[in-house]
């Protein structure tokens, strides 16, 4: 008898892909569909008509494509049917210490892999270790044997954001590759590319704005195309785009520097109103800095002095200092270099 | 019995009640009609709203059963630690602040969205929602290991952060999901919101007192209506004269701003030690204290050293984020103020 529970698992696998937000749904299938990564391109094709392939280690800054390259050639190595046999995916920071890992990977790694009819399909398996870096060094170094003990009959993948946080004597074991933010030009065509898909208009104004205020991330962006595109049906204009994207409108920016021109108490109210506007201190120094060094009528000296305290500030913020307090500093400071 | 909070009684429980930021509605609108969400990240100053909009976004996409929450206390192991956290759950979502668990709230975390991945809501939709308060305060470690976890429950789970500031959230997390920036509300977004209140009781808000409320509260709505209601139980009506109240440790800091403005000397500064161990006794942050003093004394001092103070208190307040006897710092930099207002009012009179 069919209960409803043979029934569920199955009827939600239509629906998911349906409302599969468009990172994941766009996420590149095959290594080729990479944007902007051309050097890394080749040398993962080199490999995959070669069937031989190194430890590897990528790394760089959020939505540049990492774990996709890896799932990609993981997918065309060994198709669907293989993957599952062939490929570990494990989360670093998500199992508790090495040795879970370790044991995780002797489990994998010991069944053998089948010789497969097809002499395409390399006889290795693919171990993926994303968020590397939250690994312990501990737990890297222990991981240096565990690589070594298997390195006969599987590849790792290391991926992570932050290169400086993986020692060295593992991080030499690996091809390195560095993932570079996306170029305009890159991340035009995608977006442009996921437009066609979804069938939706966007004025060009629009596509420059989101590629501004995603810095490089295509992740970044495409979930805001998808979000501006959900909100206002077929139509982008940049407008939209502003509305969820975290920048400080250029009418603020013109309003810190008039009141900059003004008193101290003008200063003030405006630092605490820049708060409680949700604007975020550290947005507001970048943006600051790059109208103030803009200025013609700013003399170089008082640039200096200003880019001076600006770093102070910067630093304050990381460093975890009350954001009120600082953005006052920065401010009053400010007004005090151009006053004099 | 009118005991019930009057924040609790008037707050908005769907996208169409909130009451300002409305070009911040229509999105919400659109996102809770759209039937799918991407992650959120909310983001603002304090009583703006957030969490309200949230939940209210939440009964958008989910419908009312969204406010039927049961408080649990939920225990969650990781080889031999064991950790405790309460959280507030429904049918739809899960509500919780997993710095209450302090440097623990990696392992609560991703153990609670795993456990979400794998259930089932009760209708036919396919995602549950996280919502994690103070996103801000979490370990760089538990946002390390939000990273691949976000992505991979996609699929059955939505997390919503909440937090106060963007900058502490790290560049990975803040890449996976959508920002969305509550500011406070305006003067008369206030305004309305408290004549609103005060016409549903049934009550007169005579023009003064809104004023002063507004004033007192700092743009926060949730301070505002709170004000109101003690006037109310104080005085059974909204009696125009009546003073909003103002916290006792805000009178004294004042004072404390009074002594050091009054004398500059090793006896006054002792003086005023023993008062502020009296307010961090009485738990109210170090970093409140700082912010508050230094308002307090730019006010009452001259324009040419104001910038100064202004300097030195957030480099104090900043080393105090580093060190760990919050007193020091907080003395430190009264004297320092002393010693600049001496100097000053000495170079004034000659
Ligand atoms: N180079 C790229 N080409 C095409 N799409 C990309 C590229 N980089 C990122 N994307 C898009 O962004 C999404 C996220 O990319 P991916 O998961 O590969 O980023 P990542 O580099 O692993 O980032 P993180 O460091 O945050 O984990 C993908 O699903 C895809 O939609
Ligand atoms: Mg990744």
């Amino acid at each position: 008898m069919f209960v409803q529970s043979t029934l569920a698992p199955q009827k939600p696998v239509v629906e998911v892909t349906q409302t599969l937000p468009w990172v994941e749904k766009y996420r590149p299938q095959k290594i080729d569909e990479l944007a902007h990564q051309e050097e890394i391109v080749n040398a993962l094709q080199t490999s995959l008509s070669s069937g031989s392939l190194p430890h590897l280690l990528f790394y760089g800054p959020p939505g540049t494509g990492k774990t996709s390259a890896i799932l990609a050639i993981a997918k065309q190595m060994f198709g669907p049917d293989l993957y599952k046999s062939r490929v570990l995916e494990l989360n670093a920071s998500d199992d508790r210490g090495i040795n879970v890992v370790r044991e995780k990977i002797k489990k994998f790694a010991q069944v053998a892999v089948t010789k497969y009819q097809n002499a395409q399909c390399p006889n290795f398996k693919i171990i993926i270790l994303d968020e590397a870096d939250s690994l312990t060094s501990d737990a890297q170094s222990a991981l240096r044997r565990v690589i070594e003990k298997y390195t006969k009959v599987t590849r790792f993948c290391l991926i992570c954001n932050y290169i400086s946080k993986i020692i060295d004597p593992l991080a030499s074991r690996c091809a390195k590759f560095r993932f570079k933010p996306i170029s305009e030009e890159a991340h035009l065509n995608r977006l442009k590319y996921i437009c066609e898909q979804e069938r939706i208009n966007c004025t060009n104004d629009a596509f420059s704005l989101l590629i501004q205020v995603s810095e490089g991330d295509l992740r970044k962006s495409i979930t805001a195309l998808q979000s501006t595109s959900k909100l206002h049906g077929d139509w982008i204009s940049d407008q939209m785009v502003l509305d969820v994207a975290a920048v400080i409108p250029a009418d603020v920016i013109n309003q810190i520097y008039q009141s900059l021109q003004g008193t101290f108490e003008e200063v003030q109210q405006l630092s605490a109103d820049l708060i409680l506007e949700g604007f975020q201190p550290d947005s507001i120094i970048f943006q600051l800095f790059d109208f103030l060094l803009s200025r013609q009528e700013i003399s170089d000296i008082k640039k200096a002095k200003i880019v001076e305290v600006l770093a102070e500030v910067d630093y304050g913020l990381v460093a975890g200092g009350n954001e009120s307090l600082l953005i006052l500093k920065a401010l009053s400071s400010i007004q005090e270099i151009l006053n004099n | 019995m009118a005991s019930k909070l009057w924040v609790d009684k008037y707050r908005p429980l769907t996208v169409d009640q909130l009451d300002y930021h409305s070009t911040l509605s229509a999105i919400l609108e659109r996102l809770s009609t759209s039937g799918d969400l991407p992650h959120l990240l909310f983001y603002g100053p304090s009583g703006a709203g957030k969490k309200t909009r949230v939940l209210a976004l939440l009964n958008g996409v989910f419908g009312a059963g969204v406010n039927k929450v049961k408080c649990e206390v939920r225990n969650f192991k990781a080889g031999t630690v064991n950790v405790e956290i309460s959280i507030l759950q429904s049918n739809y979502h899960i509500d919780m602040t997993p710095s209450d668990v302090a440097h623990r709230d990696k392992i609560v975390v991703q153990q609670i969205i795993k456990e979400i991945g794998s259930s089932k809501n009760p209708d036919q939709r396919f995602f549950k929602v996280v919502i994690l308060n103070q996103a801000d305060y979490l370990t760089d470690e538990a946002q390390a290991a939000l990273r691949r976890t976000l992505e991979k429950y996609t699929a059955t789970t939505r997390v919503i952060l909440i937090c106060n500031s963007l900058c502490r959230v790290i560049a990975p997390l803040r890449s996976r999901c959508l920002s969305i920036r509550v500011p406070a509300p305006s003067a008369d977004d206030m305004r309305k919101v408290l004549r609103k209140i005060a016409s549903s009781e049934n009550l007169e808000l005579p023009m003064s007192l809104e004023n002063k409320l507004i004033n007192a509260s700092n743009r926060n709505i949730r301070r505002a209506i709170m004000m109101m209601q003690t006037v109310y139980i104080q005085n059974s009506r909204l009696n125009p004269d009546a003073s909003v109240p103002i916290p006792e440790w805000e009178k004294y800091l004042k004072e404390i701003a009074t002594n050091v403005l009054d004398e500059q000397t090793p006896k006054s500064l002792k003086i005023v030690r023993g008062k502020l161990y009296e307010v961090l006794a009485s738990c109210i942050p170090p970093t409140t204290v700082f912010n508050t003093l230094c308002k307090e004394l730019v006010t009452r001092s001259d324009a040419a050293i104001k910038t100064v103070v202004v300097r030195h208190a957030a480099d104090y307040e900043l080393q105090m984020k580093s060190g760990s006897k919050p007193i020091v710092h907080l003395e430190a930099f009264l004297a320092r103020f002393m010693s600049v207002y001496k100097q000053h009012s000495n170079r004034m009179n000659y």
